[in-house]
């Protein structure tokens, strides 16, 4: 499988998940079990995470397995619960919900669940912090911090989909394919003075599409937004909005694949074939079911 | 009086915590927490470290060294409450045995490179400590329940290899574990009181090497200290700042004042104010051990220093201005005749009511505290009686540029400058005008 030869030809990556249970953990589980030996590897995650029960709907999670070498960080309280042996490397003043972080180097394989910093800033600061020791950093990205998958951060990403983002083939697919389009838009060009352009910032929203297509004055300019984690506009207004206006984006994440987990957490399977032949049609990508591979 | 409520004087002091380029979280808020000395011996004392410490800044050979040690302060964590802990008797964890291997390392890296720069540290020696927390001599600032800590152990760890999903294994490796930190624990409580030593020694030396960069960058002077205060060559470093954005130059002033009352008078933007926040800056600076912005510089030390201006805090707490004014004031004759050992510091009082009343409260002010032995500074626009009160004024315009310089006055003597002044501001012509016509009636 390609992905792993992906994987290491970049710093970092990010491995996203559209909605929870749809396999983020499993995918990050499948990277570090895949990984040559001898890779050096650091592994965090965003905020929370890593719980051996899932917050929100109770169902069991995987945790992070971790083999002799690779390198984690975690909060204080995470740490004192790992089922592995580790060395500690530093403990750091960077703050987590559950006490400061702190990073080591695992001695005898086991599991351990990750809570890293929960803030972009911060998490840059660990990721140069480990720079030095590691060649490929892994960041788990949690529930709606998809901000954190940012490209500001991580130079890739893996996004993880699956039939709990929702349980109709067609409209998990679209859905999906909605998100990657929006990581692969194109990359703005900086040119000096460039007046054929609107500049945002922020968030984009319906409204703030539907004023910009509604003011005569723009027709023939570029939209340009800082990255694809500022878009928040329903599907159809945007498709209708680059019909008129294309867009392009500052930053651009480098998104290595898609992954789906076709179980629901209510127990209700999608056809695993059909849905990674739909997907990787509508994304051209490739598509991994992790639990068959 | 601690530092983290003395930087709320308006008077520059926080300006000058704020640019001290202390490296570690733990000394800063240990810096904050710090009494103002009140004892002249001991003013004396630290301003000799902080001397010492110039010194050793000023040679050019430690250059490196400075900037290595500045480095390895970075490294410096708060371990107050890991070492509580370890006090009280309680197993330490991982987390704890790391930082406290940390803190034991660093200080021996310390040591050895204050001796190179041949500054006299007594940090204590806590070889025994790094030892009990490398068993494998490997040198290195990580921790774990090492294997050498005990045969067996390394045996159950690679049997665990071998059977990873073994539980029961597991359990018996955490028990293992648990009973090596037990030891461990109970080994170092009896070096709890060095490391606190440590903590505090490397905390003090990031403060002081701090205070000394400061005092090179910004050529300040340590003070002396002695019965009368004297300031040569004073300025004001935030002032200053404000004044060259703008692209401005600050005039430097003296001004020496003795136990009793001094009254400072001048035109208006003669900078009156600006003096008593600089007196005021520099008392608190060499009450807390730093070096002071002078070109030379004798502070008689005192109990406590007393700052009365307008700085809009009455508003907060619902007073009217004169109120709190009256009440601040009040505080400070209290304290006169209690006969503290008190400096004063009293920017216009009474200018918020009518001329005659405010002369009549600023007369008897001065008259009421000259029967104590206060140091005080006042500044007024009244005339007052002063009865031989030694008088300052601010040498006002001369030839359309402000001097700011302080030179004696007559008892009584108030510059009448404020209508030429405004007239050089360019506010409206008739107004001015009219007021001249006035003022010759």
């Amino acid at each position: 499988m390609n992905l792993i030869e992906e994987l290491l030809r970049v710093k970092s990556c990010s491995v996203v998940g559209l909605e929870k249970n749809t396999g983020k953990t499993v995918c990050l589980n499948y990277i570090l079990s895949h990984l040559p030996a001898g890779t050096r590897v650091a592994v965090t995650s965003i905020g929370l995470d890593g719980e051996s029960q899932d917050q929100v709907t109770g169902t069991k999670k995987p945790e992070i397995f971790l083999r002799k070498g690779m390198i984690f960080a975690t909060s204080e309280k995470h740490y004192r619960q790992r089922h592995l042996t580790s060395e500690l490397l530093d403990v750091s003043e960077i703050p987590t919900a559950l006490g400061r972080l702190v990073t080591a180097r695992v001695l005898h394989e086991g599991k351990v669940m990750l809570s890293g910093p929960g803030a972009t800033e911060l998490m840059k600061q660990w990721m140069r912090s480990v720079a030095s020791i590691a060649d490929l950093t892994l960041v788990d990205g949690a529930l709606s911090r998809m901000s954190l998958a940012s490209p500001a951060v991580s130079q890739a990403m893996v996004l993880a989909t699956g039939a709990a983002y929702s349980a109709n083939i067609d409209t998990l697919v679209r859905k999906t394919a909605y998100v990657v389009e929006l990581i692969n838009l194109p990359l703005y060009c900086p040119v000096v003075n460039d007046e054929a352009v609107i500049e945002v910032k922020g968030a984009v929203t319906d409204r703030l599409l539907e004023n910009i297509l509604n003011d005569k004055e723009n027709k023939g300019k570029r939209l340009v937004i800082q990255d694809f984690t500022k878009v928040f506009a329903d599907q159809m207004v945007w498709h209708r909005f680059i019909q008129h206006i294309p867009v392009y984006a500052r930053q651009r994440s480098h998104l290595l694949a898609v992954t789906v987990n076709p179980t629901a957490p209510n127990g209700m399977t999608l056809n695993s074939e059909v849905l990674c032949a739909k997907m990787s049609e509508a994304i051209s990508l490739p598509v991994y079911d992790l639990m068959k591979e | 009086m601690k530092l983290k409520e003395a930087i709320s004087i308006p008077c520059g002091l926080r300006y000058m915590v704020d640019s001290l380029d202390i490296q570690s979280g733990v000394a800063r808020r240990m810096l904050l927490e710090q009494d103002m000395a009140v004892l002249p011996q001991e003013v004396e004392s630290g301003l000799e470290h902080l001397s010492r410490m110039s010194a050793v800044v000023l040679n050019e050979n430690n250059a490196l060294s400075v900037r290595t040690l500045q480095f390895r302060l970075q490294g410096l964590k708060d371990l107050r409450t890991t070492l509580d802990n370890l006090r009280s008797g309680r197993m330490l964890d991982d987390i704890e045995l790391f930082e406290i291997k940390h803190l034991a390392m660093l200080t021996a890296e310390i040591a050895q490179l204050t001796e190179k720069m041949d500054m006299s540290a007594h940090l204590p020696d806590l070889s025994s400590v790094v030892s009990a927390l490398d068993p494998e001599g490997l040198h290195i600032a990580t921790f774990y329940i090492y294997d050498a800590y005990c045969p067996g152990l390394k045996q159950m760890r690679s049997e665990l290899e071998l059977h990873p999903t073994d539980e029961k294994l597991f359990i018996r490796i955490q028990d293992e574990e648990n009973r090596i930190r037990v030891s461990l624990s109970a080994e170092l409580i009896r070096y709890v009181e060095q490391l606190a030593d440590a903590l505090y020694q490397l905390a003090q030396m990031d403060i002081l090497l701090a205070k000394a960069l400061q005092m090179r960058a910004l050529s300040l002077c340590i003070p002396t200290t002695g019965r009368t205060t004297s300031l040569v060559g004073m300025w004001n470093p935030e002032v200053e700042e404000a004044i060259r954005m703008k692209g401005g130059s600050y005039q430097r002033n003296s001004i020496s004042f003795a136990s009793h009352p001094t009254i400072l008078t001048g035109s208006n933007m003669g900078g009156k104010t600006v003096v008593l926040r600089t007196v005021a800056l520099c008392q608190l600076l060499t009450q807390f051990g730093f070096a002071v912005p002078a070109e030379q510089a004798e502070v008689a030390v005192k109990d406590a220093v007393y700052v009365s201006m307008a700085d809009g805090q009455s508003v907060q707490e619902g007073l009217s201005s004169f109120a709190a004014e009256m009440r601040r004031i009040d505080s400070i004759i209290a304290a006169a005749r209690a006969n503290r050992n008190i400096l004063a510091l009293i920017d216009e009082p009474a200018r918020t009511t009518n001329p005659i009343e405010g002369t009549a409260l600023v007369s008897a002010l001065i008259e009421v505290l000259k029967q104590t032995s206060i140091s005080m500074l006042l500044v007024t626009h009244y005339t007052i009686n002063a009865h031989a009160c030694p008088c300052l004024r601010v040498r006002g315009m001369e030839n359309g540029r402000m001097n700011y310089e302080l030179v004696p006055a007559l008892e009584g003597e108030v510059p009448h400058e404020a209508l030429h002044i405004a007239e050089q501001l360019g506010v409206d012509t008739q107004w001015i005008a009219l007021a001249h016509e006035l003022t010759q009636r």
